[in-house]
């Protein structure tokens, strides 16, 4: 994108990228910022030096409120008014709804509801502050979660919580959220960047291809019969094993005198150790 | 397999059969363990007398480590020298535990594993763990992706959300915590782990072969095709099983007993407990 953003400060750190969405007085996303974000996201995965998006939100007391329920009335009536002899093609997913090559993370500092929870649920990790809730509430409405909520909620959480949580459109605490598999953790809000930024930097560290790789593997497999799956699996697995990267990973790994089991937990406990005994030094 | 197994101890009570693997110092998966321990599911597959199988480790620290990093660097090297590589072939063909099988394969995991152990357990169709024994799968460390069903297997226990991250930061995972998401069928006790391991072994041994066959096939299909597929073949087995001698055995013994209402069998469950318990004081 050539054109600086209008609704997202863009920050970078390291090969983490934050986008904070701005849009006040309610951060409501609109076809506009939706198109805008999508445009961000494919720039990070086209770019080289980056590894790992998180969007949040510049406001502190809403993430996402949810689309833009005035221009849905809007396409209602132009729909009524002259419905078209074939339906409009689906445009392509873009941004992070096509699950690209790299890793994106919602850190949800406040409440998120309708399509601010499925933008959410679109993205790879979810970090949630503890006072925030979610709701997807389009019931309310006469309508339906129509940015992939219905597809995506019920893989995340199972059917039988879906159907109650998009049926009921009820509001979901963050230890909810976690307990039921809907977030990836449930922070104290003080901590939820500082948390959320640590998680970034140990993905960024890891290998691009092999990321890549297993998103594919586990996203798409669990779309399609296991021998299907698993023949991706295969296959993806031999293009790993002979790359450059991987070869000189495992080469490593073998050169360290693969240390025994028990040696190996003893090494981590020193490092718990050290890490203990730094923690006690800073003032 | 008309060899004798050099890799694992092989130890059959009644039914069931017990193999524990010994392959000091590491306890490492070797492409000659593999294909040695395929062989032996194979044969346990045909064997008439045995109903479960049991794979435990004979070491007191580790149950597989993980699969052998410095073949699969050579692997890596002959995949970029020739293009293919026979071996790796073998070792991903689907035989053994990685087919669903007609009997019952439990991983009794006493000690910790990660990458290929994770995966063979996770092949398994149950897992009992030592409550001191923690699993990783931590494949993305060197850059590759779980290659022996691994992405696949382990969206299909714990789910999408828990797969990928799991998958991603390789992070260890204790028994509770693997018992709670799903990844294993119970954590046990370190000192009770084989007794609760052969208890459940031998409860399913007493079970009907050709039911608990079906069965395993049946729920292995629930999430590879649509349901009315799938409850097609459920009907086509259903049918088969209650024509089968076996099954028409069971059920008319069972209508013959005259039918217990609900409490007359609560009142037998309560004496069966009763019974199980004055026989243990004795001991």
């Amino acid at each position: 994108m050539a054109i600086k953003p209008r609704f997202f400060m863009v920050e970078k750190e390291g090969r983490v990228v934050v986008w904070k969405f701005y849009n006040p007085p309610n951060n409501i996303w609109t076809g506009e910022t939706h198109l805008e974000f999508n445009d961000l996201v494919e720039e990070l995965y086209a770019d080289p030096e980056m590894r790992v998006g998180i969007i949040t939100s510049a406001m502190p007391d809403v993430f996402i409120l949810h689309f833009d329920v005035g221009s849905l009335v809007k396409s209602g009536e132009e729909l009524q008014k002259n419905t078209p002899a074939q339906p409009a093609e689906r445009p392509k997913p873009r941004g992070v709804y096509r699950r690209g090559p790299k890793v994106v993370i919602a850190a949800i500092n406040a409440n998120l509801s309708g399509g601010g929870l499925e933008l959410a649920m679109a993205c790879d990790f979810r970090f949630m502050a503890k006072n925030a809730a979610a709701a997807q509430g389009e019931v309310n409405v006469g309508i339906l979660p129509g940015g992939g909520g219905t597809q995506r909620m019920t893989r995340l959480v199972g059917l039988p919580k879906a159907m109650e949580l998009m049926l009921t459109g009820r509001r979901v605490f963050a230890d909810e959220a976690e307990r039921i598999g809907l977030i990836t953790r449930a922070c104290e809000p003080m901590m939820l960047m500082t948390e959320t930024m640590n998680f970034a930097k140990a993905m960024a560290e890891r290998p691009p291809l092999a990321v890549a790789h297993i998103k594919k593997c586990i996203y798409e497999g669990c779309d399609m019969p296991i021998s299907q799956g698993l023949e991706m699996e295969r296959t993806l697995f031999q293009e790993l094993v002979k790359s450059e990267e991987a070869m000189t990973r495992m080469r490593a790994y073998v050169s360290t005198g693969q240390p025994s089991p028990r040696q190996r937990i003893q090494l981590e406990l020193e490092a718990v150790q050290k890490q203990w005994e730094d923690c006690q030094k800073k003032p | 397999m008309s060899v004798k197994p050099r890799h694992f101890m092989v130890e059959k009570e009644d039914k069931i059969v017990v193999w524990k693997f010994f392959n000091p110092p590491n306890n490492i998966w070797t492409s000659e363990v593999h294909l040695e321990f395929n062989d032996i599911v194979e044969d346990f597959y045909k064997d008439p007398d045995t109903r479960v199988g049991i794979i435990t480790s004979a070491m007191p620290d580790v149950f597989i480590l993980h699969f052998d990093v410095a073949k699969l660097v050579e692997m890596g090297c002959e995949l970029n020298d020739t293009g293919c590589c026979e071996e790796l072939e073998r070792v991903q063909a689907e035989r053994g535990v990685y087919r669903c099988g007609p009997k019952i394969t439990i991983a009794a995991i006493n000690a910790n594993l990660s990458g290929g152990g994770l995966e063979l357990a996770m092949a398994c169709d149950f897992r009992f763990m030592a409550k001191n024994a923690s699993a990783s799968q931590g494949e993305v460390n060197v850059g590759i992706l779980p290659g022996s069903g691994g992405t696949q297997r382990m969206t299909r226990l714990v789910g999408l959300p828990r797969a990928l991250e799991l998958m991603l930061t390789g992070r260890r995972v204790f028994a509770d915590e693997a018992e709670r998401i799903g990844l294993i069928t119970r954590a046990c006790d370190p000192l009770t782990l084989m007794t609760e391991t052969i208890d459940f072994a031998r409860a399913m041994a007493a079970r009907p072969p050709l039911a608990i066959t079906h069965t395993k096939h049946c729920i292995s299909l629930a999430r590879e095709m649509p349901i009315e597929q799938g409850l097609a073949i459920e009907g086509e087995l259903f049918m088969e099983l209650v024509k089968s001698a076996e099954a028409m055995a069971l059920m008319r013994a069972y209508v013959a007993t005259g039918q217990p209402s609900p409490r007359q069998r609560i009142q037998m469950e309560l004496e069966a407990v009763q019974k199980q318990w004055q026989e243990l004081q004795k001991k």
